[in-house]
């Protein structure tokens, strides 16, 4: 018997390609039967049956190529025919993306082959299996650009291929859909389409409208047609202006610009809102800020970074005098509001200062003179002669009809008259405007007695009456269209003048120096005058108090040699040169030296703290605040201290210390707690009475530390340590938005013993 | 400036009530144990009635002679009148006198023995005759009649404007140790800053009724953030910053929040109830710190109070009753809380004004005079009795100063004060210091303190 078998057939092998070494592939084919077996170059290698129609073999190959045949074992042996597979050390595959796009007829689409497993990732591209297509099915270029046909072919489905150069046989292929064209939509783009932009800047933006014709457009800013000032405004021609300030609502507007032709089609653009941040203060300039105005602003900060010190200073020198404001109907209230006013806008700031510290030594008070024009005077030679001459503002001062008044030289007269010498502004004049109840070195410190080692006493009771004899003879001025009279009525628009024939003309002896017999009115005032302001005394005594004004409570002994020196010769030989000794004072080693001194500083007193914070936030008291009055519960009414020894004693120590501190003889409890609700107020409320800026504090949303640092540099110039700014972060975080931890940071900086001290 | 109640109470729960009470109750505990040659508490309180009370209309001579005196000298202002008449008082040597029916509130007292007048009581120098003032053959106060200058120089014990002290503020000075080293203020005005309660080494606190030292700003939504607020607040300041000025600056706001806790829970443990009117009001914050005595470890305080609107020139009548009808029920419930507190044989009141008025009216008012009565209360007070001289109430009279009664006083406010500092233990020896001119006058003790 003859037996047949059936010739197997191999179709395909698969992979059609391996890789060197154990490979196993598949066989496709008919005809397999159980016993077939897999021949590779002739050689049996372990196969499996799977199905009469295919076979898994599994063998080893090398470089080159490997036959592949299967056979049917005999009796009646039969093979099938050959197929051949490339063996080589590594296997090409593509893969071409996109895989499937869609594409109207005319426009061009990109793809990309990736090869892998050979080094050469050339590529041949073909349409339909048309390398480089054609003009019917559409066109691909050498790097894989597909331009698709200008008129439909059939089917409307090409098949784009990419096969590799290394091996051909490797390839992948990716599907075109191509579609009939919509007509051309209009479109609005904007440049830029982002911006962030400080509150109150401007920005142009520019709309291309592309598919029509009528390029023109209408901007809108968070949908509003033109904007608004709470989002900003936009022009037709696409000129944008931020707000000036944030609104609270959001910190991104969105402007749009829609086609005038296709109103539906609309470019957007979004803009980001940023604060300037505040400057890094310079410690240097914000400490000399401290002592010479009632405190650093953003602007001045810069300002005296930009000239330094000793040129900003002579700047502040040679500025125009502000004019002191005449109140309508004479209201002193209206003047206290100013004058709180002009202490945070005044542009001559180291004058206000100077006055205002000069008016805390030669003190009359709104408590007796109640109308503004009372007061008027002395506030004008406080000015005037801040930078001038102390011989010259006490003589200036002495015939005031503010002083006449506030201590009674007016209508003084000799004994035998009326009711004789009165020895209020002798007393004082000496006590507190020159020379001190106590004998002073040079460095301030009191003269013991070498033999009962007490102070010893400057003057006594006779020096006063003595004095007040002298001072006799002064009457207000003679207002227009009276008749003068031996005792004038109160008259303030002028200087007082002399009624000989009520002063004393017999001889006096004041402090060791006689004054003839017969002097007249003015020349024994002169006399007087002269004789204090040449006292040894006079030089240190007035230099400690402008010292504990301006900048320390408790100046070294040689601080105040130096300055006592400056009030006794200028350096030209001019004594008591007022601008010499303030420039001394604010130039001294000892105040402008930035590091932290133990004893050093000045406990800022409510006037100056208060403007000190308006000023910082970039803001300060309206001419037309209603808020003077509180000041009376923090002891210092504006231009109303309770006695000729003003506000506060500056002999006065900090309760059970030996330092001195004349501040704080008003900063008990109750007063401490009232400035700081004012500070709470200030950040809170304020509106109508005061002004301030926040918006620097604005951009850093949940970023404590970055607010934290913000406030360190406006309010402590640097100067917060890691601990305290720990706490007020973790006492601002739980803040409900961000005004709040604004507020928190600020206020608690604020109540902070280091904002209350100037040091 | 108040922040809410609830708010407020758990701040100080949160603060920690104790924390913040224990360094008073320390300094407690060492003020007991320190030697104190005075132990026991007193306190004074000046009840300033600004703009210079009518002493002439405060209280009347009833003798027959004297009230026709009285009579003829003030005429249309003579009481009694329409508005208000005269209650009954007399002295232990049985002379009559009435008093402003304004003052019924405290009439009883007077009877009790717990209230007496003193007379004609004034700034001076020294002792000067009707004789000398007119020749001016002595010196004088400066700036006689003159509000502001008599205000200041009634409070600073010092006859001209030179003071920037106030009598009460320089007894403190001294007083202060007898405090130990309590820290809560030992003068303390109610009604503001104060010259009176200056001193020169004390600090002149200033309360005002009502504010107990709340701090603005510490009620927020949610509650997590207002304690994190007030905890930071606190942190701040106890941070030691090595700066000297700075720490006491930082001490200041502690011992703020400390008398906000002591305040705030003092309010309602006096059951005594006080007028709803200002000097009510200001009494009874002095009493609620009367109160807090133990835990303040405080031996010897000083209060100042006042009201206003004794300038009465026109319409007197109605004015001064209705502003001494406040004057008579704050003090009289004022008395009554130191009853209450077990306090009333400690706590001496007393009253100060600018000056007295012209016993010759003008219009419906009268004019600045000089001497003047005054009022003094408590239970060391040897009550029902008139201290000093009596005026003659005659225009041009011995005691008149010019010819309308603006009377010489014949007792200095110096001495007046000397009697209190002496009661509240400042030394003899000491008494110079705080007035000045003590020395001028013979008797520094006028006797009306037990």
């Amino acid at each position: 018997m003859t037996i047949t078998r059936n010739v197997p057939n191999l179709w395909s092998v698969n992979p059609t390609q391996i890789q060197t070494g154990n490979y196993e592939v598949k066989m496709n084919g008919s005809n397999f039967a159980p016993d077939s077996l897999v021949t590779a170059n002739g050689i049996d290698v372990a196969t499996t049956y799977v199905s009469p129609t295919s076979l898994t073999a599994k063998g080893f190959a090398s470089v080159g190529t490997t036959t592949f045949q299967v056979r049917q074992p005999g009796p009646g042996a039969v093979s099938s025919n050959k197929i051949y597979v490339k063996v080589s050390t590594s296997i090409v595959t593509i893969a071409v993306t996109p895989s499937s796009v869609s594409l109207p007829l005319g426009k061009s689409q990109a793809f990309a082959a990736a090869v892998s497993g050979n080094s050469n990732t050339s590529v041949t591209w073909a349409v339909n299996g048309m390398t480089g297509g054609s003009s019917t099915v559409g066109t691909i270029s050498v790097a894989g650009v597909y331009i698709a046909p200008a008129t439909m072919p059939t089917p409307n489905i090409v098949t784009i291929k990419a096969t590799s150069m290394a091996n051909p046989a490797s390839f992948a292929q990716a599907t075109v859909t191509l579609t009939t064209p919509l007509p051309p939509t209009v479109t609005v783009t904007l440049s830029p389409t982002m911006s962030s932009m400080q509150y109150g800047m401007t920005q142009s933006f520019t709309a291309t409208v592309a598919n029509t014709t009528n390029t023109a457009v209408k901007w809108s800013v968070n949908g509003t047609l033109g904007g608004s000032s709470a989002v900003g405004t936009i022009t037709g021609s696409g000129l944008y202006t931020a707000p000036g300030k944030p609104t609270g609502s959001s910190e991104t507007i969105t402007i749009s610009a829609s086609s005038v032709a296709t109103p539906s089609a609309s470019g957007q653009a979004i803009v980001t809102f940023t604060a300037p941040p505040p400057a890094t203060a310079w410690l240097s300039g914000a400490r000399f800020l401290e002592q010479s105005s009632f405190g650093p602003t953003p602007a001045t900060l810069a300002q005296v970074k930009q000239m330094g010190i000793n040129a900003y200073l002579q700047q502040q020198f040679t500025l125009p005098e502000t004019q002191i404001y005449v109140p309508t109907n004479n209201v002193m209230g209206d003047l206290q509001a100013w004058v709180l006013y002009n202490y945070t806008s005044a542009p001559d700031q180291l004058r206000q200062r100077v006055a205002y510290s000069l008016g805390q030594i030669i003190v009359t008070s709104s408590a007796k003179l109640i109308y503004a024009d009372e007061i008027t005077p002395w506030m004008k030679i406080l000015s005037k002669n801040a930078f001038g001459n102390y011989r010259t503002l006490l003589r200036e001062v002495s015939v005031s009809p503010s002083m006449g008044k506030y201590l009674d030289l007016a209508n003084s007269q000799k004994p035998g008259l009326s009711g004789g010498a009165n020895e209020n502004y002798a007393r004082e004049l000496m006590q507190l405007f020159t020379i001190g109840l106590w004998r002073l070195n040079q460095d301030g410190s009191l003269i013991l007695d070498p033999v009962t080692q007490q102070p010893m006493p400057t003057y006594n009771q006779s020096t006063v009456a003595q004095v007040a004899l002298a001072l006799t003879g002064w009457t207000y001025a003679t207002a227009a269209g009276k008749t003068p009279g031996m005792s004038n009525w109160e008259y303030f628009g002028a200087p007082m003048e002399m009624r000989p024939a009520s002063h004393d003309t017999n001889q006096k002896n004041i402090l060791g120096v006689i004054l003839p017999s017969g002097q007249s009115v003015d020349k024994d005032l002169d006399s007087v005058l002269d004789i204090l302001f040449n006292h040894p005394n006079t030089a240190p005594f007035i230099a400690t108090r402008l010292i504990r004004s301006l900048v320390t409570s408790n100046p070294s002994p040689a601080y105040i040699t130096r300055i006592a020196n400056v009030f006794d010769n200028n350096g030209s030989g001019v004594r008591g040169d007022l601008k010499a000794v303030v420039t001394a004072i604010l130039l001294d080693p000892e105040a402008r030296n930035d590091s932290v001194v133990v004893n050093g500083g000045r406990l800022k007193e409510p006037i100056l703290q208060i403007s000190n914070l308006l000023r910082a936030l970039n803001g300060g008291y309206l001419p037309t605040e209603q808020v003077t009055y509180l000041y009376d519960s923090f002891a210092q009414v504006p231009l109303g201290p309770a006695s000729v020894f003003s506000w506060f004693s500056p002999l006065y120590h900090v309760p059970k210390s030996p330092l001195f501190g004349p501040e704080f003889q008003i900063y008990t409890p109750s007063e401490a707690t009232l400035r700081g609700n004012i500070f709470y107020w200030i950040l809170t409320q304020g509106a109508g009475s005061v002004t301030k800026d926040l918006t620097p504090f604005q951009q850093y949303g949940n970023d404590m530390p970055g607010l934290v640092e913000a406030v360190n540099q406006v309010l402590l110039y640097g100067r917060m340590d890691s601990a305290m700014k720990q706490i007020i972060i973790n006492a601002a975080a739980p803040g409900y938005d961000a005004t709040t931890r604004i507020n928190t940071v600020i206020y608690l900086t604020a109540l902070s013993g280091q904002y209350a001290v100037q040091y | 400036m108040s922040s809410h109640p609830f708010a407020r109470r758990r701040f100080i729960a949160g603060a920690g009530a104790a924390g913040l009470l224990s360094r008073f109750g320390v300094m407690n505990a060492f003020a007991q144990s320190a030697p104190n040659p005075q132990p026991g508490y007193k306190a004074l309180i000046c009840l300033f009635l600004n703009g210079g009370n009518d002493g002439h209309n405060t209280i009347v001579p009833m003798s027959p002679t004297a009230y026709a005196a009285y009579k003829a000298a003030r005429g249309s202002i003579s009481l009694p009148d329409a508005n208000g008449g005269l209650l009954p008082v007399t002295t232990p040597d049985g002379t009559a006198y009435g008093l402003n029916a304004g003052l019924a509130a405290i009439q009883p007292l007077w009877t009790q023995g717990k209230l007496a007048v003193m007379a004609n009581v004034g700034m001076l120098v020294q002792p000067v005759t009707r004789a000398q003032y007119l020749a001016n053959a002595a010196p004088v106060p400066s700036s006689l009649f003159s509000h502001s200058d008599q205000q200041q120089q009634m409070q600073s014990g010092i006859p001209s404007t030179s003071g920037g002290t106030g009598w009460g503020g320089r007894s403190a000075d001294i007083l202060q140790q007898l405090n130990g080293t309590a820290t809560f203020p030992t003068a303390c005005s109610i009604s503001g800053p104060a010259l009176f309660c200056t001193g020169s080494v004390i600090q002149s606190a200033a309360l005002f009724p009502g504010f107990n030292l709340d701090v603005s700003g510490m009620s927020l939504w949610p509650q997590s953030a207002s304690d994190a607020r007030k905890l930071g607040l606190q942190q701040v300041i106890q941070l030691d910053s090595g700066i000297s000025l700075v720490q006491s600056a930082n001490q200041a706001r502690k011992d703020a929040l400390n008398l906000n806790a002591m305040l705030t829970g003092a309010a309602s443990s006096i059951k005594t109830a006080f007028p709803g009117t200002s000097l009510g009001m200001q009494l009874k914050q002095v009493a609620n710190i009367i109160s807090l005595r133990n835990s303040t470890g405080m031996n010897r305080q000083v209060f100042y109070c006042s009201i206003g609107g004794f300038d009465t020139h026109s319409s007197q009548s109605w004015q001064q009753f209705d502003l001494l009808r406040q004057v008579g029920q704050a003090l009289a419930a004022f008395y009554q809380s130191t009853v209450e507190m077990g306090v009333a044989d400690s706590v001496t009141s007393f009253t100060l004004s600018d000056f007295g008025r012209t016993l010759q009216p003008s219009g419906s008012g009268c004019d600045h005079g000089w001497g003047n009565h005054h009022l003094v209360l408590g239970g060391a007070v040897k009550g029902g009795n008139i201290y000093g001289t009596f005026p003659t109430l005659a225009l041009g009279g011995p005691d008149d100063s010019g010819s309308r009664g603006a009377m010489i006083p014949t007792t200095s406010t110096e001495q007046f004060g000397a009697t209190f500092a002496g009661w509240l233990g400042v030394p003899a020896a000491q008494m110079k210091s705080v007035f000045g001119n003590i020395g001028n006058f013979t008797n520094p003790n006028l006797g009306f303190l037990g």
